[in-house]
């Protein structure tokens, strides 16, 4: 190991845990609460780090995968460092199950994955989709822009990919339909 | 659409201050190089609308429709596990 990451969850301050007032030792389970949404139990193992944050967000490199079951299959990565940030998404296997790119060397890719052929359905890292929910029109996906987490390193990028026939903003009723997700 | 011919080493100006240089033609592929200002922001389009679009997916607001949304997604019961539990490092 050539370089060694800063701990997820040391440097950024987490927030105070929730209590619970049915389990008292839950006290010592860490949780995150966004806007709207939480808290989130999370175990060290659902903090991922993002070395180069993601378009918009550079600075924020830890998120938390934090789903719940009355959310599922949306998942939501939630700024450690920030919390108020935060992203649903959906796997990609569910939206487009024969979703595929090429990662290129030579493109901007974090210390932690490797060019290559990555597909949907995988088990050995997780592509999502960041959604986008606008208050009134429906919610689309950004399947030019797929994030890709390596499911042991816990590392994650948002891979932008380009010449792609995906839209950044695919209609998600579109997807669930089975339509082309173009 | 405004439309040029250029060769290789040829450029382009925009504004008097940004200048576009085709440097290389390999195939279908193109490599140009951008001079500007410091307050330009020049980057591929599709990162710019990623950009944009993060901006606007940070911003959404949890609705109770969210949560029909997630239900509803559940209802067709699709035979992948819903949890996305990572594997022990």
């Amino acid at each position: 190991m050539s370089q060694n990451p800063p701990r997820p969850g040391s440097e950024p301050r987490k927030p105070r845990p929730a209590r619970h007032s049915i389990l008292e030792d839950a006290a010592s389970v860490p949780t995150i609460t966004t806007p709207g949404l939480g808290p989130f139990e999370y175990r060290d193992e659902d903090v991922l780090t993002f070395p180069e944050g993601l378009p918009a967000f550079e600075k924020l490199r830890f998120f938390v995968l934090a789903q719940a079951l009355e959310f599922a299959p949306f998942v939501f990565l939630v700024s450690l460092e920030r919390p108020s940030v935060r992203f649903v998404c959906a796997p990609l296997v569910l939206l487009a199950p024969d979703y595929a790119f090429e990662l290129l060397p030579g493109e901007s890719i974090p210390a932690g994955l490797e060019p290559g052929h990555y597909a949907a359905a995988s088990g050995t890292h997780l592509l999502l989709a960041i959604l986008t929910l606008p208050e009134h029109a429906p919610p689309t996906a950004n399947l030019v822009a797929p994030v890709l987490i390596h499911s042991v390193r816990r590392v994650g990028v948002q891979v932008i990919l380009a010449g792609s026939a995906y839209s950044h903003v695919t209609p998600l009723p579109l997807l669930l339909a089975g339509g082309a997700p173009c | 659409m405004l439309v040029f011919r250029r060769k290789v080493g040829e450029t382009v100006v925009i504004d008097g201050r940004i200048e576009v240089q085709l440097l290389e033609v390999t195939g279908s592929r193109v490599k140009l190089g951008f001079t500007a200002p410091p307050d330009v922001t020049v980057m591929r389009k599709e990162l710019f609308l990623t950009l944009e679009e993060n901006r606007r997916a940070a911003g959404f607001r949890a609705t109770e429709s969210f949560s029909g949304l997630a239900a509803r997604l559940r209802s067709p019961a699709p035979d992948a596990d819903s949890s996305l539990d990572l594997p022990p490092a």
